[in-house]
C-alpha cells in the first residue's frame, strides 16, 4: 500500500513564522500534506527516479564543503535565499517589485496535480516556508540581471523555497540562480507575458556530498522567449525538473543543460514541454559527462495535442561516458497528436573522440589537458547564450 | 635524426607496414609517393603516435630516442610534427587558443618558460602574413567551417609556429589551388634547415617542383619498393605504378 514512507516532516528545517500567512494558503499547505501522505515515496520504480538512488534524499548529514562560487556583480539586483528567510537587496529598482511569496495569489499550476512522478518536487508545495514573488516591468533596462542565491546554512535538513517570477509584456531581464549552498528543494513559476523575454542562467555546482531538487515551471504566452541555460555538476544528487506550458502562440522556449556527474554523483535532468498551443517551438540540448560511478538521467519530452499544428520541436541529447563504472540513461520522447509538426530528435551516448584528443596530443598537448579540451569542446554545444 | 628500421606495424587489426626501412639525415627533405592505401599515412600516423597503429616489429630512433617509446605530446616535444591528411575539427576551441596551449605545453616539455596571449599573437602575426591565413580562421574553431585547403592551410601555419624537427606532410598539397600550393610550398621551404627534415607524402609531383626532393620513395602494400630522386617522381606521374611491378 501506498504511504508516507518518506517522512517529509521530519526531514525539513524548522519552518519559519507562517502565522502573517493567509489562511487560504496555509489550509492549502495543509491540504497538500494529507495528498502526499498517499502518495508512493519517490523508488526506482517511478520513472523519475530510475536512474538515481531516492534512498539518498533521506541522508542525515550532508557535510559542510561547498563549492566557491563567484560574487554577484554590482549592477546585479541579489536576492538572498537562506534558511531564515529572504534577504532582498535595499534598493529595489524601480522597474521591480519584490514581495514575499507568500503575500500573492498562488500560481495554479501545481506539481501535486500533474503527476505522481513530481512527488519530491511537490512535496515543496506542502513544505515551502519562504520565498520570493518577483514582478519585472517592461521599461527594465535590457542587460538588467537578478540574481536568485540559494545560501543555507544548515546542511542536515531540507530548505524548502518557492519563487514567483513574473515577466511583464515586452519585459527582457536575465535572471541568474546560484546554489551557494545548502540542501534545497525549489519549485519556481516563471511566467512570462506576451512578447517578454526570459534570460535564465542555472548553475547548480556541489561539493560531492550535497544534493539539491528543483522544478521550474515555465509558463510563456504569446511570442513570449525563454532562454535558459543549466549547468548541473557534481554533488551527491541533483534532480532537476523544467516544466513547459505553451499558453500562446510564436512562442519560443530555448534549453541547453550541461551534467557532469563524477565521483558517485547522480544527476537526473528532466524537460517537459507541453505544446498545448499552434506554431510554437521548443530546443532543448543537453550535453551530459559521467565519469567515475556518477550516473546521469537525461530526458526531454514534448506533448503536442491535437490542433496544435505549427509545433516546432527539437530534442537533441548527447552523452559522453568517461569511465567504466558511468552510466548514462538517455531519453528523447515525443507524443504527437498533431498533423503538421517539425520535429526532430537525437540521442547518444559514446566515448570522448579520441581521433580529436589525438590531434591535440600530437601538437605537444598532454593527454589529460586534451582530455580536458575535448570535454570543454562537447559542453560548448550546449552553451546557447 | 631518424632511423626506422624493419618496421611492421598494424592499423587497427590489420597488418599494413611490412618490413619498412628509412633513413632521414638532418636537413633532408624525403618524398613518399604510392598506390592509394598503400600505408603512407599508417606510416605517418605511427610516427606521430596514434593509438590505433601499432608497430609489431622493429624500431623507429629518433634523435637517438626510441620513438615507439614516448607519448604523442613526449614526441611533439622532441620535435616531429604531422599534418594530418584529414585535419580533425574541435567544435568550441579557439584555434588560437589551441596553438598556444599547444607552444606552450611543447616550451615546458623543453625545460622552457610559457609565453603569454599577447606574446603569442605578436610572434604568430609574421607567420599569419606569410602564409596568407585569414585573421578570422584563428580565431575560429579549430578547422571547424574550413574549406578543405583551409583546413590544410592550418597544418602548415601550426608547423610553422611550432617549428618541428620532422615535419611529416601527409597530403598537405591536395585539395590546394596554385595559389595555396605555392603558400605551402613557401611555408616549408623557409623551414629548410640544416637541422630540420621533412616526410612529404604525396601523390602528384607537382608539389616537388616546388618542394625539392633528395629522395623520393615509392610505398607500395606496406614497404618500399623503389628509392630514386626527383626523376622517379617524374616517372611515376607519366607511367603510374604498374611498371614497378608491385
Ligand atoms: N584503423 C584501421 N583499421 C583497419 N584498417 C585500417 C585502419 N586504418 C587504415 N586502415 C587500412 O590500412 C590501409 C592503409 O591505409 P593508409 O591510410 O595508410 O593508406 P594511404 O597509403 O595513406 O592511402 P591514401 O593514398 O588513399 O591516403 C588501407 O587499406 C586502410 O583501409
Ligand atoms: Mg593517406
Amino acid at each position: 500500500m501506498a504511504g508516507l514512507t518518506f517522512d517529509w516532516l521530519a526531514a525539513v528545517n524548522e519552518q519559519s513564522e507562517k502565522n502573517n500567512w493567509p489562511e487560504g494558503l496555509l489550509n492549502k499547505q495543509q491540504s497538500a500534506i494529507e495528498v502526499l501522505k498517499n502518495w508512493q515515496a519517490p523508488n526506482r520504480k517511478s520513472e523519475y527516479w530510475r536512474y538515481s538512488d531516492a534512498g539518498r534524499l533521506k541522508k542525515d548529514s550532508l557535510g559542510h564543503e561547498w563549492v566557491a562560487v563567484p560574487e554577484p556583480e554590482e549592477t546585479s539586483v541579489v536576492i538572498s535565499l537562506t534558511e531564515q528567510g529572504v534577504q532582498s537587496p535595499s534598493h529595489v529598482p524601480d522597474w521591480l517589485e519584490i514581495k514575499p511569496v507568500h503575500a500573492v495569489d498562488q500560481p495554479d499550476w501545481s506539481a501535486l496535480k500533474a503527476t505522481p512522478e513530481l512527488v519530491v518536487q511537490a512535496s515543496n508545495e506542502a513544505l515551502f516556508s519562504h520565498g520570493v514573488a518577483l514582478s519585472v516591468a517592461s521599461g527594465a533596462p535590457k542587460n538588467a540581471t537578478i540574481v536568485l542565491r540559494y545560501a543555507a546554512d544548515e546542511p542536515n535538513q531540507w530548505t524548502y523555497v518557492r519563487n514567483i517570477i513574473s515577466l511583464e509584456a515586452g519585459a527582457e531581464i536575465t535572471v541568474d540562480e546560484q546554489v551557494v549552498a545548502g540542501r534545497i528543494n525549489v519549485n519556481n513559476f516563471y511566467q512570462i507575458a506576451d512578447g517578454a523575454h526570459l534570460k535564465r542562467h542555472q548553475q547548480v555546482v556541489l561539493a560531492a556530498d550535497q544534493q539539491h531538487v528543483a522544478l521550474h515551471h515555465f509558463s510563456l504566452h504569446n511570442e513570449a522567449q525563454v532562454t535558459s541555460q543549466n549547468r548541473h555538476e557534481g554533488g551527491d544528487l541533483q534532480h532537476h525538473v523544467h516544466w513547459v506550458d505553451f499558453l500562446g502562440e510564436q512562442a519560443e522556449y530555448k534549453a541547453g543543460s550541461i551534467n557532469k556527474a563524477t565521483n558517485s554523483t547522480h544527476i537526473s535532468d528532466i524537460v517537459m514541454v507541453n505544446h498545448q498551443h499552434k506554431n510554437n517551438r521548443s530546443e532543448v540540448i543537453h550535453r551530459s559527462l559521467a565519469d567515475d560511478s556518477g550516473q546521469v538521467f537525461n530526458n526531454a519530452k514534448a506533448v503536442v495535442v491535437k490542433h496544435a499544428d505549427g509545433s516546432e520541436i527539437d530534442q537533441d541529447l548527447k552523452n559522453i561516458l568517461l569511465s567504466e563504472d558511468a552510466k548514462i540513461a538517455s531519453k528523447p520522447e515525443m507524443e504527437v497528436y498533431a498533423d503538421e509538426v517539425i520535429a526532430a530528435h537525437g540521442s547518444t551516448i559514446g566515448t570522448l573522440d579520441e581521433e580529436a584528443v589525438f590531434y591535440l596530443q600530437s601538437r605537444g598537448i598532454p593527454a589529460d589537458t586534451a582530455r580536458d579540451m575535448m570535454m570543454v569542446s562537447f559542453e560548448q554545444e550546449a552553451l546557447i547564450c | 635524426m631518424l632511423e626506422i628500421k624493419n618496421i611492421h606495424a598494424k592499423a587497427g587489426d590489420k597488418d599494413i607496414l611490412k618490413n619498412l626501412n628509412l633513413t632521414v639525415k638532418p636537413g633532408e627533405v624525403h618524398a613518399i609517393m604510392g598506390p592509394n592505401g598503400s600505408g603512407k599515412s599508417t606510416l605517418g600516423n605511427l610516427l606521430a603516435g596514434m593509438p590505433h597503429v601499432q608497430a609489431t616489429e622493429g624500431s623507429v630512433s629518433f634523435k637517438g630516442k626510441d620513438l615507439l617509446e614516448l607519448e604523442p605530446e613526449e614526441r611533439a616535444g622532441e620535435g616531429v610534427f604531422l599534418a594530418f591528411q584529414y585535419p580533425v575539427e574541435i567544435p568550441g576551441v579557439n584555434n588560437m587558443y589551441f596553438l598556444r596551449t599547444a607552444y606552450n605545453a611543447q616550451r615546458k616539455y623543453r625545460g622552457q618558460d610559457g609565453i603569454d596571449s599577447a606574446g603569442f599573437m605578436r610572434m604568430v602575426k609574421d607567420k599569419i602574413k606569410q602564409l596568407h591565413m585569414k585573421d578570422d580562421l584563428l580565431k575560429r574553431p579549430v578547422n571547424v567551417g574550413f574549406s578543405g585547403g583551409e583546413k590544410k592551410r592550418n597544418e602548415v601555419f601550426q608547423m610553422a609556429v611550432l617549428e618541428p624537427t620532422l615535419a611529416i606532410l601527409d597530403e598537405t598539397d591536395s585539395g590546394l589551388d596554385i595559389d595555396a600550393l605555392k603558400i605551402v610550398a613557401d611555408g616549408v621551404n623557409q623551414l629548410r634547415s640544416e637541422d630540420r627534415s621533412f616526410i612529404i607524402i604525396t601523390h602528384y609531383q607537382r608539389l616537388l617542383d616546388y618542394i625539392e626532393p633528395d629522395y623520393v620513395h615509392v610505398l607500395a602494400d606496406g614497404e618500399i619498393v623503389k628509392s630514386g630522386t626527383k626523376k622517379l617522381a617524374l616517372e611515376l606521374e607519366e607511367q603510374g605504378y604498374g611498371w614497378l611491378d608491385v
